[in-house]
């Protein structure tokens, strides 16, 4: 049995293994429920979720598991049980764990306290690694491949844990990566730096939004649970908004990804485009995190 | 007037300590027992701070009577003692000398400077791994300088 924590404890070969993987629970998505019949999985999340603790409870349950979910808010937690203690308890009741929490390195640790496989399903600012694994998987399968593409990482670089993820896998695949950011919220150099020397990776940085040259444009939110001054990122959000008439300079085919949820940083109206391709990409959520506990349990 | 320290026969010097460290090396190394161990004891320590040195301005020396203390056990010291160096000392002579470098892992030495770090809220423990452009923290995956941990 293995653990997922973090995109940098996979290699490019454990990487496509899961793609592959996720691609046959994708054709046999309703035919699996044998495959770990009797199982539980606990689902903990520290934080809130929609499409992520959703896809894992439906991903589990069509693998055949039983669902136990943990909601912060309603357990004993918010009396101040530490987290080891309910880490403690959880393993004791599920056969796999999937984790959201607020604090940086909570997945690495959490997965240190349990016996049993654990999926790390966001910490913090670090790590989201089932949904690298889904953008990857969405990707290949708009464009049959990643190498070569031109992908353009727009919004909270700083903040946003998907970004970190992505850019290192990208850079992993041979993608020409740039950067878009408000001032103030660029990537943090150490990753870039360690992206282009690592996987030789070209990777440039503006702070200007032009959808030109790009075959997939990957949008996040500006975080602003993570601002001190709400206002503050209210208008950097509104000056990184994909609006319809600047989507009219992208090439054709060019994909329009986000993790969503999207708030003001792509507009309704471009959800009729062409090159919007998000709510396909969070479809992929289920077999890919089928593909992650298949792989987790099986180890 | 002069502060002498005798010399040592069988132990090990840890000389070129950043003034002031001293206390905190001998803290990292556990040379100091605690509860009923301290009545086991057997060796002497000599720890002399704030001595002249024409290397580094001023530093810290350690002695240790008796006891050979090996690199890999010394380059714990690294992050918090970046130019001391072991010394070996066997019949009066200095048998083996090495200058400390930092290991492949630090573990309960620094705290990790992100203060969104689990390592910071739930754990009573802290793990860096050593890499060629510094030194990451296991949990949180920051990448930092050794002059940025909080030792």
């Amino acid at each position: 049995m293995s653990d997922l924590i973090s995109i940098r404890d996979l290699d490019k070969a454990a990487i496509e293994k899961l793609l592959a993987s996720a691609e046959k629970m994708e054709q046999n998505l309703f035919t699996m429920h044998d495959t770990f019949k009797g199982k539980v999985a606990a689902t903990l999340f520290f934080e809130p979720s929609t499409r992520t603790h959703l896809s894992f409870q439906t991903a589990a349950q069509r693998l055949g598991m039983s669902v136990v979910p943990y909601y912060h808010a309603s357990s004993s937690s918010s009396k101040g049980e530490s987290l080891k203690d309910t880490l403690k308890i959880v393993d004791g009741y599920a056969d796999i764990l999937v984790i959201r929490h607020p604090l940086e390195g909570s997945a690495r640790w959490a997965a240190e306290v349990a016996q049993h496989p654990l999926v790390n399903a966001g910490d913090g600012g670090n790590q989201h690694p089932t949904q690298t694994l889904i953008d990857l998987f969405a990707i290949q399968k708009a464009k049959s491949k990643i190498k070569g593409l031109n992908v353009q990482l727009v919004g909270d670089l700083k903040h946003a844990r998907v970004m970190r993820s992505l850019v290192y896998a990208l850079g992993m695949f041979g993608a020409n990566i740039s950067l878009a950011a408000p001032v103030g919220l660029e990537m943090d150099p150490v990753i870039v730096k360690e992206t282009e020397e690592r996987f030789g990776a070209k990777i440039s940085q503006t702070s200007k939004l032009d959808l030109a040259d790009s075959d997939v444009v990957y949008v996040c939110r500006i975080q602003k649970e993570r601002f001190s001054d709400p206002y503050a990122a209210s208008k950097l959000q509104a000056s990184f908004r994909i609006s319809p008439e600047l989507i009219k300079a992208a090439k054709e085919g060019m994909i329009l990804m986000h993790p969503l949820p999207k708030l003001d940083e792509i507009p309704p109206e471009v959800d009729a485009s062409p090159h919007a391709y998000y709510f396909q990409q969070a479809r992929c959520g289920v077999p890919v995190r089928m593909a992650v506990l298949s792989y987790c349990m099986k180890g | 007037m002069p502060l002498l320290i005798e010399r040592i026969q069988e132990g090990t010097v840890i000389d070129r300590i950043q003034a002031f460290r001293g206390i905190r090396v001998l803290e990292i190394l556990h040379l100091i027992p605690t509860g009923p161990n301290q009545a086991e004891m057997k060796s002497r320590i000599a720890l002399v701070i704030n001595v002249p040195s024409r290397h580094m301005g001023r530093k810290d020396i350690l002695k240790i009577e008796g006891r050979e203390l090996q690199p890999a056990e010394v380059n714990k010291i690294a992050l918090i003692a970046p130019e001391a160096r072991l010394n070996v000392i066997r019949g009066g002579k200095v048998g083996v000398k090495q200058d400390v470098k930092l290991p492949l892992k630090l573990e309960g030495i620094a705290v990790c400077p992100n203060p969104q770090c689990i390592s910071r809220v739930e754990m009573d423990n802290s793990i860096f791994n050593t890499e060629p452009r510094g030194l990451r923290c296991q949990y949180c995956e920051r990448l930092f300088a050794p002059s940025e941990l909080l030792v």
